[in-house]
């Protein structure tokens, strides 16, 4: 159903290139609630998995092709993931520790044995989108690349929570194409009807839809027990979401393409998502398409935000201890997991591996900095948070783990510099960020000593 | 951190990210196995709390189509339910993101869009209009809900209707009452609320119903378990065992029983994992299919045809095979078509020498004993492997890349005291099944050197410690074992339960109950030559069955 509609759409756009959408509003009329700047400011946290901090993390081996954006970047030294320590130490798997609890800082999480209990706390990058952009179109999405698909259902790894509840990763580019560019979600009546849909009929379609869910769920809470509150609160949370999409979409422009500030270089991208049986081919044989899909989620990320559709995202490069896929157009046959244990041996090899991903990061940086907005570019008003898991693959290590910052946070970053934390917890790192988006809670995930470092 | 500052932990020392590896602050010790209790200790009167069960993406799919009666596909787009203690069907886990509304909203359009309202709606021009809209909404929402609707309801769905009429025709207001519907709670979650107020709560008719209707077949209720739920028949545990051995004995009963036992073995994902096509050019994409058909075909010819034995399943040595399959597996003479196979003497024997658990259980190019060992020891044994100590920092060996996988692994993992504490939980398992590489293909040989497949099971049980020749007399050893049967009488409690199952301490009634509850099913287990179906009839049997608690 989605997909033919998308279809038309696409030949729509394609048919009009990005002149079809500049005859929407294309002035930054309205500041979200609790934004200082002019512009909207954004934020992405980007997971990639483990690397060595000693001698591969940095600009000039892994990070390499981030060169050009060094000015616009802090390092960050002597940062340890204690919490993904204590989660450690009681669950006994060294992996899906770090992954839980590197936006959390959570610890309260129990085994993989036992993973229906997961992180307590919300996900910074949560956080934020409930900050800056609970009104857009999207609250926030969530990308992934070869992020679920080709992992071993042991290795079932979450990064975003929110209400306790792990927020899945998109990993189709195809689908998400759809979600931010496409018809928006259909309602009601079909073939009968299509005669007398004004978009008028489709928000009320969906809004007598809605309010019959809301008033049911919000029944069941009352009858449902204690056990159970948390996961219709998320229900509720889940249909607030739809309700924007199907609400706001027509509100503005043609079925909800444009958000509430459109950029002057909004437009749905020009691509052609690659099909899903071509990006993640069941079985063997050629493996996922991590570069085609690589490129299409940053590309999709870029101009969501370009048509401010929402302010915040999350980016799952793989996954962590990442075993059932090699790099063959890389010419690298082991998977991720392997190289990470294979010390200097595999040095060459996840160079070339780390060095594609943080190509495409690159790519990505590229495309927001020669954005123009406000005095500056798309890249001053963003905050790109690049980390990974482990400091040493070797020894799943959770002290001074890789953290870098790209962008100027609409001027409430000053990069160009190394900030050492001299072995302190990430959580302080975490609310260093939240404090950027005049968020100023007093512990993000577990409760620990000392107070953050200004990014300004 | 409430939860994990509630564990007795040590206090981490701080370690160079760089060292190569010294003595962590504590060693691990191995957990004592928790006794039995007596399955005939009085407990608790209630299966555990009221509580609201999404329905998986399976059950989804199954429901719309039995009652909807459309083709399969409409789930073609959602993503893998969430699984939790190896199973997708464990409530905990299973939440509607806003990425699920999505799905649910675009496909719930769809399958209104396509109703045939000849046969779900019709309205005679001798009937009055109103008069229609109201048999539609008790009939479709009787299916989908698994329940007569409220009357609340209908005139809830009576409100979307007459909107929807004034802005289009009567279709147009039918097919968004529908659209509605396929979104509601009261489709997307099995309810276990009950009946009154009081502590203990009764579940309706119509709940257990679904219970056990979800529990055998993955679906809404048949006919004849409607009629005995309105009948009132199924709070006899005589009904409910004769109801669930009807079910279970029909092929869509084998079928789901399957499921289980895919889940419980680890094999659900085998045919998403790729190989190393350098290493392994045969591994295609038609030989990772019939891998996933052998298990698939060999788990239902043992629920059906032999006895639905736990034992057969790992000691049997039949199988089943295609060409492609027959040459992977080296038989004499590889069959033109699928059927049953007798498989090669002293290579292989049961489920755990099926590539399926083989293929899940190893990475792209190499075995993974490790990991082999592991899900060896918590499926099949239940037994526990205790975390490493977080401070724990090992530099590996420097091996040779024609070291065998055992031999690395021994360098690795069992140099010194420190590693080998735990990892004598698991290797020496998992060692069993070297001879067999990471596309389940059988081996003498790995880098021209032969195979040790010697292990040995340590810390589990007097009963089946000790060291085994290779996966084959493990899997013989195991097979009639009291500590097999305890272990899959835990998992299938979880699995038809859709919780945890709780450990500890004894002093809580509920974790009585629970042990309880596995006791008597691994009794019955034991007393029916190990009939997997008795682990569920033993369950309906019980009184708590049909009882909740709340809180």
């Amino acid at each position: 159903m989605l997909s033919r509609t998308l279809l038309k759409r696409r030949e729509l756009l394609l048919g009009l290139g990005s002149a079809g959408f500049l005859a929407g509003p294309v002035f930054r009329e309205s500041l979200a609630e609790g934004q200082t700047s002019a512009f909207p400011i954004r934020f992405v946290p980007i997971y990639l998995p483990a690397c060595e901090i000693a001698n591969k993390f940095n600009f000039a081996k892994a990070l390499a092709p981030l060169v050009p954006f060094q000015a616009d970047s802090i390092v960050f030294t002597g940062v340890n993931n204690d919490a993904a320590t204590a989660v450690w130490r009681v669950s006994g798997e060294p992996h899906g520790a770090e992954l839980r609890t590197l936006l959390t800082g959570d610890s309260s999480v129990k085994a993989l044995e036992n993973a229906s209990v997961w992180a307590k706390s919300d996900s910074i990058d949560q956080i934020i989108a409930q900050k800056i952009s609970p009104d857009l179109k999207f609250t926030t999405l969530q990308f992934g690349v070869v992020s679920e698909t080709h992992s071993n259902p042991l290795d079932q790894r979450r990064m975003i929570f929110k209400n306790s509840t792990p927020q899945p990763p998109i990993e189709d580019p195809g689908y998400m194409f759809a979600r931010l560019f496409g018809t928006g979600i259909p309602q009601g009546g079909g073939a009968s009807t299509a005669n007398t849909s004004s978009p008028a009929d489709v928000m009320a379609r969906g809004k007598s839809v809605l309010d019959r869910m809301i008033l049911e769920v919000t029944a069941l809470k009352q009858v449902a027990g204690a056990g159970e509150q948390q996961k219709l609160d998320q229900h509720l949370t889940s249909l607030r979401e739809l309700e924007k999409q199907v609400l706001g979409g027509t509100a503005v422009g043609d079925h909800g393409l444009l958000g509430a500030s459109p950029g002057p270089s909004c437009a749905a991208p020009t691509l052609t998502p690659v099909p899903y049986a071509q990006a993640y081919p069941p079985g063997s044989g050629a493996g996922p398409d991590i570069p085609g899909v690589t490129s299409q989620q940053f590309q999709l990320l870029y101009q969501a935000w370009n048509c401010d559709l929402t302010r915040t995202a999350s980016m799952q490069l793989l996954g962590t201890a990442h075993t059932e896929v090699g790099f063959n157009w890389l010419g690298v046959k082991d998977d991720h997991h392997a190289l990470e244990h294979s010390g200097a041996g595999a040095s060459a090899a996840m160079d070339k591996v780390q060095s594609f991903f943080t190509g495409e990061i690159a790519k990505f940086l590229g495309l927001l900095k020669s954005t123009p907005e406000g005095p500056g570019t798309m890249l001053d008003n963003t905050v790109v948070l690049l980390f990974t898991d482990f400091s040493s693959g070797e020894g799943h290590s959770h002290l001074d783990i890789p953290f870098h910052i790209f962008g100027r946070g609409g001027g409430k970053v000053t990069p160009g510099r190394t900030i050492a934390y001299a072995g302190k917890p990430h959580n302080l790192l975490l609310r260093s960020v939240l404090n950027v988006f005049g968020i100023d809670q007093a512990s993000v995930g577990d409760e620990v000593a000392g107070t953050p470092l200004s990014l300004s | 951190m409430p939860w994990a500052a509630s564990v007795p932990t040590p206090e981490p020392i701080a370690s160079d990210p760089m060292n190569t590896g010294g003595s962590p602050s504590t060693i691990p010790t191995v957990p004592a196995p928790a006794p039995s209790v007596p399955s005939d200790t009085p407990t608790n009167g209630a299966l555990g709390p009221i509580a609201l069960r999404r329905l998986t993406t399976v059950e989804y799919e199954n429901t719309v189509q039995d009652v909807l009666k459309v083709a399969p596909g409409s789930t073609a787009h959602f993503r893998p339910d969430d699984t939790s203690l190896g199973y997708n069907n464990i409530a905990a886990a299973l939440s509607v993101t806003p990425l699920l509304a999505e799905r649910y909203a675009v496909t719930a359009h769809s399958l209104a869009d396509s109703l045939d309202l000849n046969v779900f709606a019709p309205c005679a021009a001798s009937m009055a209009e109103p008069a229609c809209v109201d048999a539609f909404i008790q009939s479709f929402g009787r299916g989908i809900f698994r329940r007569p609707i409220t009357n609340e309801e209908l005139l809830g769905y009576g409100t979307i209707y007459q909107d929807e009429r004034a802005r289009s025709n009567y279709a147009g207001g039918i097919r968004l009452v529908a659209e509605a519907m396929l979104q509601s709670p009261h489709f997307l979650y099995k309810t276990e609320l009950g009946e009154g107020s009081g502590v203990e709560r009764k579940l309706t008719a119509y709940e257990l119903a679904t219970q056990l209707s979800y529990l055998t077949v993955g679906s809404v209720p048949d006919t004849e378990l409607t009629a005995a739920a309105e009948a009132g028949k199924l709070e006899a545990p005589s009904e409910r065992e004769a109801q669930l051995r009807r079910l279970l004995n029909t092929p869509r009963g084998q079928r789901w029983l399957t499921t289980f036992v895919e889940q419980w073995v680890g094999i659900s994902d085998a045919g998403y994992l790729a190989k190393d096509t350098g290493a392994f050019p045969k591994y295609t994409g038609t030989l990772s299919q019939a891998v996933v058909e052998e298990s698939s075909r060999f788990i239902g010819a043992v629920l059906s045809d032999a006895g639905a034995s736990v034992e057969t399943l790992l000691t049997a040595n039949f199988s089943f095979a295609n060409t492609e399959l027959g040459e992977h597996y080296g038989l004499a003479q590889p069959p033109t078509d699928w059927q049953r196979v007798m498989l090669p003497e002293g290579q292989r024997l049961g489920i755990l020498t099926q590539s399926a658990f083989l293929v899940a259980t190893s990475k792209l190019r190499d075995s993974f004993p490790i990991r082999r060992g592991k899900i060896l020891r918590s499926r099949m044994l239940c037994g526990d492997v205790p975390p490493p100590p977080a401070d724990l920092m090992v530099k590996p060996a420097v091996i040779n890349d024609d070291t065998t996988t055992r031999l690395s692994i021994e360098a690795h993992s069992q140099m010194g005291t420190v590693c080998a504490g735990c990892h004598t939980l698991m290797d020496p398992l998992g060692f069993g099944l070297e001879n067999y590489d990471a596309t389940g293909a059988y081996r003498t040989q790995e880098f021209g050197k032969p195979i040790n497949a010697s292990g040995s099971i340590n810390s589990v049980s007097p009963e089946i410690d000790g060291p085994f020749a290779n996966g084959i007399e493990f899997a013989k050893r195991v097979a009639p074992s009291q500590v097999l049967q305890r272990c899959v009488a835990r998992e299938s409690l979880r699995w038809s339960i859709g919780r945890e199952t709780l450990a500890a301490p004894l002093t809580d009634a509920n974790v009585l109950r629970d042990q309880v509850l596995i006791s008597a099913l691994a009794e019955r287990l034991a007393a029916h030559q190990s009939d997997l179906r008795e682990l569920l009839v033993g369950l309906v049997l019980r009184d708590e069955y049909a009882f909740r608690s709340n809180p």
